[in-house]
């Protein structure tokens, strides 16, 4: 039972705390530009905090007021929001790299940078906000059932691995070539964007507005989603072992449009540097 | 956090949460409750399904109430059915599902984890 409670601690804040961390990381790699960034990520985490009490209090409070549907209609706007939000980050991040690794000082405008360091804060907020509602619920619901040692002892271990994982990532962003770092967490947080993506397209079927179909494959003699690390991979990358077509199509669309972007970000990028050679 | 959750504030969302639940279901969806006359319920307490197996019909409008009798948080989880819901202690919640294809639908109370008795299926058999 304590392991179990140590677990969805951990896996309940993982999310948010890649997100946070790699921001984090981020920002102390983009040098000059990034001064007094971390404010509008340490801003966002609070706001976040405060934000999950809030939804926590809304989902046990006012379940019985509102529908259902409004808070999946809350939280596909929230879903939504953050999945551009990661990917919108990445290719900043992107852009951001090739300037200063072609020694390119042309910055950004003032006011670009500053709506950038919004979208940080936002980001931060919504990623805490999310998984952090389910976290309290849960907390709530365990504590609620009466407090023991046992049970303090692993709510205690389960934040202390999950901020373990943060520290991970710090280390990894000044151990690591920064070159390698990027790479790693590009593809993470561009992940976590799918699994956004496919969180999104799950709440628009359960909300009737896209229709159940048949599962076009069923891979769960590999990888089943239901078990504890099919239930990781799946929430990190929006892996499903038995996608139906939505699912399928979600899938092509959002890797579809990432390597366009790509391809188009890379030629502008090459563009650049030629103009200014 | 400490303050009395259960005595003083669970009791009338719930009535009102079920009655809800119930005006709901008889005014949208007849066909699934007028055809099989029990109820669509799915039960959870600390990490225990019941049933384990529910059959229901594919292609209609299913309202399906999840029950957490458990004095801890439980979740209804699917991906299949593409539905995740979040229970506190002694709480219910009702679920939509439209008009299923025919198939066998896994779910589970995914707070318990990977212990066999918090998992369960929908199975929705095709209508004549």
């Amino acid at each position: 039972m304590s392991g179990q409670i140590v677990f969805i601690i951990w896996r309940e804040s993982v999310e948010a705390l890649l997100v946070i961390g790699i921001l984090a990381a981020w920002l102390r790699q983009s040098g000059p530009a990034a001064v007094g960034a971390a404010r509008y990520l340490w801003g966002g985490v609070l706001a976040g905090l405060a934000l999950a009490v809030a939804l926590a209090w809304a989902i046990f409070d006012l379940a019985a007021i509102l529908p259902p549907a409004a808070f999946d209609w809350f939280t596909v706007a929230m879903m939504a929001v953050a999945a551009s939000l990661i990917v919108q980050m990445v290719f900043w991040m992107r852009a951001h790299g090739a300037r200063l690794a072609r020694n390119l000082h042309r910055e950004l405008s003032q006011a670009a940078t500053q709506r950038h360091w919004w979208g940080v804060f936002l980001l931060a907020m919504l990623a805490v906000a999310r998984e952090g509602s389910e976290t309290v619920i849960f907390l709530y619901g365990m504590l609620s059932a009466g407090a023991s040692g046992a049970l303090v002892g692993a709510i205690a271990l389960g934040i202390a691995l999950a901020l373990a994982t943060y520290g991970l990532l710090q280390l990894g962003g000044r151990v690591l070539s920064w070159r390698l770092f990027f790479r790693f967490t590009e593809v993470t947080l561009l992940a976590l964007g799918a699994a956004l993506a496919v969180g999104v397209a799950d709440k628009l079927i359960a909300l009737g507005v896209l229709p159940y179909t048949q599962a076009l494959w069923d891979m769960s003699a590999i990888l089943d989603d239901s078990t504890r690390l099919g239930g990781i991979v799946s929430a990190l990358t929006g892996y499903r072992a038995a996608p139906d077509r939505v699912i399928v199509a979600v899938w092509v669309l959002y890797w579809g449009g990432i390597a366009l972007m790509v391809r188009s970000q890379n030629r502008r990028l090459s563009h650049a540097t030629a103009a200014a050679e | 956090m400490k303050r009395n959750y259960k005595g003083t504030h669970m009791r009338f969302p719930n009535l009102s949460r079920f009655a809800m639940a119930t005006a709901l279901a008889l005014a949208t969806a007849p066909a699934a409750t007028g055809q099989d006359a029990q109820p669509l319920e799915i039960t959870f307490n600390n990490g225990v399904v019941t049933p384990s197996e529910l059959h229901v019909p594919a292609g209609m409008v299913l309202k399906i109430t999840v029950i957490n009798d458990g004095d801890r948080v439980a979740e209804f989880d699917s991906k299949s059915l593409h539905v995740e819901r979040v229970l506190g202690p002694n709480t219910r919640a009702v679920i939509t599902l439209r008009n299923l294809a025919p198939g066998t639908y896994a779910f589970a109370e995914e707070f318990s984890g990977d212990i066999d008795t918090a998992k369960g299926v929908i199975i929705a058999e095709p209508t004549d």
